[in-house]
């Protein structure tokens, strides 16, 4: 085991290499100059304030010096400053990962409770003589949850729940008039949690529906109900226990996934997380941003993905070997 | 082999099998239907009789559904004067010929924040999106099966470094990849799926490259090695032809995240531009014109549903025909 | 108005006319505001009074329908008696209108129809560094808003007005030679501290401002300060209330320039030495100034929380609290600042998309404003040019420009250049003047200045020539199609504002001899700032090129648009542009800066899509607009 956890280890150094390099050539690739643009928009146009800001960013230097310059900078902790913030990349990037954490948390659990329960339900009642409509619904609702898109639910939700019953706040995480809660923040949290894990409830749904049904047809499940164990534990403890290891990597992706951030969603409720800000920096180049939030989302996707691999070796010996 | 069946079998013959078989498949059939007829409407959109969807008129903005309005005349630029009301007092000055009687037009949608006609927009954004859906989706697949299959059938040295790029691009999840390549290359139809395919091809190689290590080393495919089959042949003759199903799965799965795609960017301001519009534009248009006329953002969402429903209940289908163990579920 | 006619009307003893005029509930209540000190004269002037009012009110039972009956009873025979009648019948119509006038007027001025306890909630958008308290460190123009509630500069630029207002400084004096400028500080101005605000404070800023080399130079500021920082050179303090800022070259602009600039605002030195710039920033603990808000909280991306400054100089600040909700910018955070709106989240929003507007419209106790102007471009003169350094030929060049037909000729009849030229505070100019289009007055002063006409059409003084013309040879009555004007330019629609030197050895001077550099130097007025056609101006509204504002109660200002709309008298639709105009012109008063702000904001979309002929070369010494 700890030979393959460290054999895993070490093949992410290449990949965080080769990630650091693209992102690297990608921002040198975006078009336009940042300082340029930037200074438009402050209705200037100067060469020599161009030249000089492009020289305090170091964009003067050839193109390894200046990609090694930001490597070791980066290992120092130093993600350098937002031209168009001035604040320190570090600090933007831990605040939007901070509000990313918490949606990303909230819809996680949401998948858990709502999904998988609704998917273990729903293959229990698969068997049983349960009318038609009821398991009808049970097997199609997720299909429904995962062809509509998202956003499109979650502002009519805005529309309804925010703006014309003014039951759930629209938007931003905190309310300035009702002080800094855990309560205030769930409140902010509902919304943006339906419409971020619609599709992923949906889907586990399915997913759990389908592992669970499977399950329940092994022989040991037969065997169980053969030595006349109670139904709930058979189903909850026999079935249930093996229909959560996939369940569990779903979800461990699906929190990597969210991680990242939802720019859609993010966008519809004015969430400062790291996705809204990954696109406003794309959008007006602010360069350093877009490189400090692209390598930190992909080394933790990198990271998250390894995780859940050495967890499901441990699960599952024969992965180890593969 | 497949020449020699379809010389044996005349055209007739394949359209009553075929048929028989939707008959067979009421389901299938019935997910199919809706997805056809989308794609026809937008295909004949030209032959439909549709206003110009660019066409902005002020005086018609937030016209609701089923409503209809008068062209009164035409302006300098010789374009149609459309008005609500039929006021000969209303008479805007910019009327340069007036047409006596003034001309009905119907507004089954209503029209959207800058007058122009909802339906008119739909059918046409719909070849748009329709385009780029189906491009994606063929190339994601074709992509993705033949490194797959590269992948998972050779093995070794060729399964590595695929593998080790699939990787590099599975860490970066989601839009991000897209986001990253569309700033880079600019909004256009093309980039716009060169990013899509991009973005999603590293996930569909490594799960098809999944699918062949099932089946690689399956009886008919050791059969097929001992009978001194060449790679190739055994490749695209023997495992292609197993995985394939999958795909129809995989294009079900992809169709909606594709549409999806484009709103989000148009969201943003990085979607594509006129003079087409596609439904990712329309929905992010409606999204700010989501009080005055909701038909603009319910529109392209109800068929993106449509459509996403009908792929998923297809691809469930045929999953259930070719595997008669899942038909069970 | 409307008062005065009806009354004259029935006097004439011409009865259908009163009818008529009196019928018209709806224009009185248009036109009270400016009735109401007239009626009052007119009840002095009535001596018949008392009992008659009696008799009349006791005879209507309903009073806004009034009017009409009253004149049915009064037989029209009886003209001189009925007069005295008449105006008391009408003077009680009028005054129940000047009630409702009044309250609106007040919802105005708060902006929200009922701000929740004494706390506002400002929706603003962070579009760069969030975290700013001190104004002379802010980066942009929208982040501004509220590190401007928090400190001050010595002077105010009203764009509205745009004449310079008193703020830290009382009054201030540009040396007639333009190489220095004098501000006499206000008395009686605390910090936050309690510490008395001094002239060292001012030296202290200003070197901190606009020297690279001060220990404590602002650096957020470094390109704003490009406007001022060659010219500046030092500031001496001349005794216990004012300063003198000597500057290195003449600048007319002095004023302006030093005392409200957009980063010239005034921090409190022991603090900034003792904390440092960025501290002293960002952390409300840290942070002293001398605005009517003292922040007591700021969360990087969410909020700034302030409250009232009790010792504030000025009239007691409007709120106890004043809570800055931080949206992303962008689109993104716009939207979203439309539903807290609506939601009730907050009280404010600025800049709301354009799409929205009609959310705001029809939701009972929320308002718009709507802000539809453009500035089509700016002409600098550098008055350190021989020809221009006669403050007559510069009011000349200013006078000789007929925008009105330049807007007819190139944008349609309802565009109306709006007010006055650019930078009037140049004590060159005069700030009172109007500076129209005025040929008459541009031959006086000439001639004061000391040029004569030729036969060529041609000023001449000596080696100074100069020629005023404006030449438009597109077809006037087929102005180009607005869309594009406004998107790609005057060049791509076959105009260009040429600027030419008078003399072709100038001319080299200015390619890339000694003015070459110095485009922004001095002096200046704009071409225009202007309403635009309201439907032109909504489809780029509604394409999002420009920003809107929000709040404020704007029926009328939305049912003149759509009057405009269907109106096809061009001098009534000029009207009801120009109550448009109007309506607009009556801007936010209580944060000054918001109203610069979305000047900059204008000027930033606007200036960049006309092209070069207005902003690349910007010496207006000859100029004329031709076709490409």
């Amino acid at each position: 085991m700890t030979r393959y956890i460290a054999r895993r280890l070490l093949s992410v150094i290449p990949l965080l290499i080769a990630v650091s390099i693209i992102v690297f050539g990608m921002s040198k690739a975006l078009p336009g100059d940042p300082v340029a643009i930037f200074l438009q928009q402050a209705d200037i146009a100067n060469p020599e304030l161009v030249n000089a800001m492009r020289d305090k960013y170091g964009l003067n230097d050839p193109l390894p010096v200046q990609y090694w310059t930001w490597l070791s900078l980066m290992f120092q902790g130093d993600m350098g400053e937002s031209i168009r913030r001035g604040e320190r990349v570090s600090d933007l990037l831990f605040r939007g990962m901070r509000n990313t954490f918490s949606v990303a948390t909230a819809s996680v659990a949401l998948v858990i409770v709502v999904g998988w329960t609704m998917g273990v339900l729903s293959a229990v009642v698969h068997n049983r003589s349960w009318p038609q409509a009821i398991t009808r619904f049970l097997a199609q609702a997720p299909v429904l949850m995962i062809s509509i898109p998202g956003f499109a639910v979650a502002v009519f939700m805005v529309l309804i729940f925010g703006i014309s019953l003014g039951w759930l706040p629209t938007s931003g995480v905190s309310n300035p008039r009702e002080g800094d809660d855990v309560l205030d923040l769930a409140k902010h949290l509902i919304l943006p949690t339906i419409g971020l894990a619609l599709a992923s409830v949906g889907g586990n749904w399915r997913l759990a529906r389908n592992t669970m049904i499977e399950v329940l047809r092994e022989d040991y499940i037969r065997m169980a109900h053969a030595k006349g164990l109670p139904l709930w534990r058979v189903y909850f403890v026999h079935g249930l226990r093996t229909t959560l290891v996939p369940l569990l990597t779903s979800a461990g992706l699906l929190f990597g996934s969210l991680l990242t951030g939802s720019f859609i969603l993010e966008y519809i409720f004015a969430w400062p997380g790291i996705g809204l800000l990954l696109v406003e920096s794309t959008v007006n180049r602010d360069v350093p941003v877009v490189m400090g939030a692209t390598i930190l989302i992909a080394s933790m996707y990198i990271f998250l993905n390894l995780a859940v691999d050495i967890l499901y070796a441990m699960v599952d010996p024969r992965v180890r070997y593969a | 082999m497949h020449s020699a069946l379809s010389l044996n079998n005349p055209a007739g013959q394949h359209v009553r099998r075929t048929a028989t078989f939707l008959r067979d498949h009421p389901v299938l059939t019935a997910s199919l239907i809706p997805i056809l007829i989308i794609i026809i409407i937008a295909l004949i959109a030209p032959l439909l009789p549709l206003t110009d969807p660019n066409r902005a008129n002020l005086s018609v903005r937030y016209l609701p559904p089923l409503s209809e309005a008068y062209i009164l005349g035409t302006d300098r630029q010789g374009n149609d004067v459309v008005h609500p009301e039929r006021n000969p007092d209303l008479f805007p000055s910019s009327v340069v010929e007036r047409y006596e009687p003034p001309v009905r037009k119907h507004y089954v949608l209503g029209a959207d924040s800058l007058g122009r006609d909802i339906v008119s927009r739909l059918i046409w954004g719909s070849r748009v999106s329709l385009m780029i859906g189906i491009f994606a989706n063929v190339a994601v697949v074709l992509i993705s099966v033949f490194f797959g299959l590269l992948a998972g059938y050779l093995g070794g040295r060729v399964d590595g470094v695929i593998m080790r790029l699939v990787d590099i691009g599975l860490a970066f999840p989601g839009l991000l990849l897209a986001l990253l390549i569309l700033t880079v290359l600019g909004p256009s139809v093309i980039n716009m799926a060169v990013a899509v395919v991009l973005s999603s091809v590293p996930l569909n190689i490594r799960f098809f490259r999944g699918q062949v290590l099932t089946v690689r080393n399956a009886k008919y495919v050791e059969a097929a090695r001992l009978l001194g089959y060449n790679n190739l042949r055994i490749m695209f003759r023997e495992v292609l032809p197993n995985v394939m199903p999958l795909v129809i799965t995989v294009t079900a799965l992809n169709a909606t995240s594709f549409f999806i795609f484009t709103a989000g960017f148009s969201l943003i301001g990085m979607g594509l531009k006129p003079p087409d519009p596609d439904w990712g534009t329309i929905m992010s248009d409606g999204l700010r014109a989501l009080y005055e006329a909701p038909a603009v953002i319910l529109g392209p969402t109800i068929l993106i549903s449509i459509l996403a429903i009908c792929f998923n209940i297809f691809g469930d289908e045929v999953q259930k025909i070719l595997s008669p163990r899942e038909s069970q579920l | 108005m409307i008062l005065r006619s009806g009354a004259a009307a029935v006097a004439g003893g011409v009865g259908a006319a009163a009818l008529a005029a009196c019928g018209e509930a709806e224009v009185v209540e248009k036109t009270v505001t400016v009735t109401v000190t007239e009626v009052k004269e007119v009840v002095k002037e009535v001596p018949v009074e008392t009992v008659v009012t009696k008799e009349v009110v006791k005879e209507v039972p309903v009073e806004t329908v009034v009017t009409k009956e009253v004149i049915k009873e009064v037989p029209v025979v009886e003209v001189k008696e009925v007069e005295v009648e008449k105006v008391v019948t009408q003077e009680k119509v009028v005054e129940v209108q000047v009630e409702k006038v009044v309250e609106r007027e007040k919802v105005v001025e708060v902006m929200v129809d009922n701000p929740k306890a004494d706390s506002l909630v400002i929706g603003l958008p962070v579009t760069a560094r969030v975290d700013d308290l001190d104004g002379s460190q802010v980066y942009e123009f929208q982040t501004k808003i509220h590190a401007f509630c928090t400190s001050e500069s010595l002077l105010l630029y009203d764009y509205q007005t745009q004449t310079l207002k008193p703020r830290l400084a009382e009054s201030w004096d540009v040396a007639p030679d333009a190489t220095s400028v004098t501000f006499t500080l206000r008395e009686g101005v605390t910090w936050h501290n309690g510490d008395p605000f001094t002239p060292e404070d001012v030296v202290f800023n200003f070197n901190r401002i606009f020297r690279d080399d001060d220990p404590y130079h602002a650096e957020g500021t470094f390109y704003y300060n490009g406007f001022a920082q060659p010219f500046y050179g030092d500031t001496e303090v001349l005794d216990g209330r004012t300063v003198r800022v000597n500057l290195t070259q003449p600048d007319a602009l002095a004023a302006e320039k030093f005392g409200a600039l957009d980063s010239s605002y005034m921090a409190h030195p022991p603090s900034v030495m003792e904390h440092g710039n960025r501290e002293y920033s960002t952390d409300p603990d840290k942070y002293v100034g001398t605005g009517p808000y003292i922040p007591v909280e700021l969360r990087p991306a969410e909020l700034v929380r302030m409250v009232r400054n009790e010792n504030w100089w000025g009239p007691k600040p409007d709120f106890d609290e004043l809570i800055f909700r931080l949206f992303p910018g962008g689109a993104a955070g716009a939207d979203a600042r439309v539903n807290a709106l609506l939601a009730g989240e907050v009280d404010v929003a600025l800049y709301t998309p354009a799409t929205r507007r009609n959310d705001l419209f029809r939701t009972p106790g929320i308002g718009a404003k709507w802000f539809s102007n453009f500035v089509l471009g700016y002409f600098y003169i550098n008055h350190t040019f021989p020809l221009f350094a006669d403050n007559r030929v510069r009011q000349a060049v200013a006078r000789s420009f007929d925008r009105v037909s330049f807007y007819e000729a190139t944008a349609g009849p309802t565009v109306l250049p709006w007010g006055r030229f650019w930078f009037p505070g140049s004590p060159y100019l005069n700030d009172a003047a109007e500076l129209d289009y005025d040929p008459a007055q541009v031959a006086s002063l000439m001639q004061d200045a000391g040029f004569s006409m030729g036969g060529d059409g041609v000023w001449a003084n000596g080696d100074m020539r100069a020629e005023f013309k404006i030449q438009y040879s597109g077809d006037p009555g087929a102005p180009p199609d607005r869309e594009t004007f406004w998107m790609q330019g005057l060049n791509d629609q076959g105009f260009s504002v040429e600027l030419e030197a008078w003399d072709p050895a100038i001319r080299a001077d200015f390619d890339s001899g000694p003015f070459a550099q110095q485009n922004l130097n001095v002096g200046g007025w704009g071409v225009g700032v202007f309403l635009g056609d309201p439907a032109f101006a909504y489809q780029r509204w509604t394409a999002g090129d420009f920003f809107a504002l929000s709040y404020m109660d704007n029926a009328e200002m939305n049912q003149l648009y759509q009057d405009i709309l269907v109106e096809a008298d061009a001098d009534n639709r000029t009207t009801k542009v120009h109550r448009m105009q109007e309506i607009a012109a009556d801007q936010v008063p209580w944060i000054p800066s918001t109203v610069s702000t979305l000047g900059a904001a204008w000027r930033e979309e606007k200036v960049t899509n006309v092209t070069s002929g207005a902003t690349q070369y910007s010496y207006p010494w000859l100029y004329k607009v031709a076709p490409v």
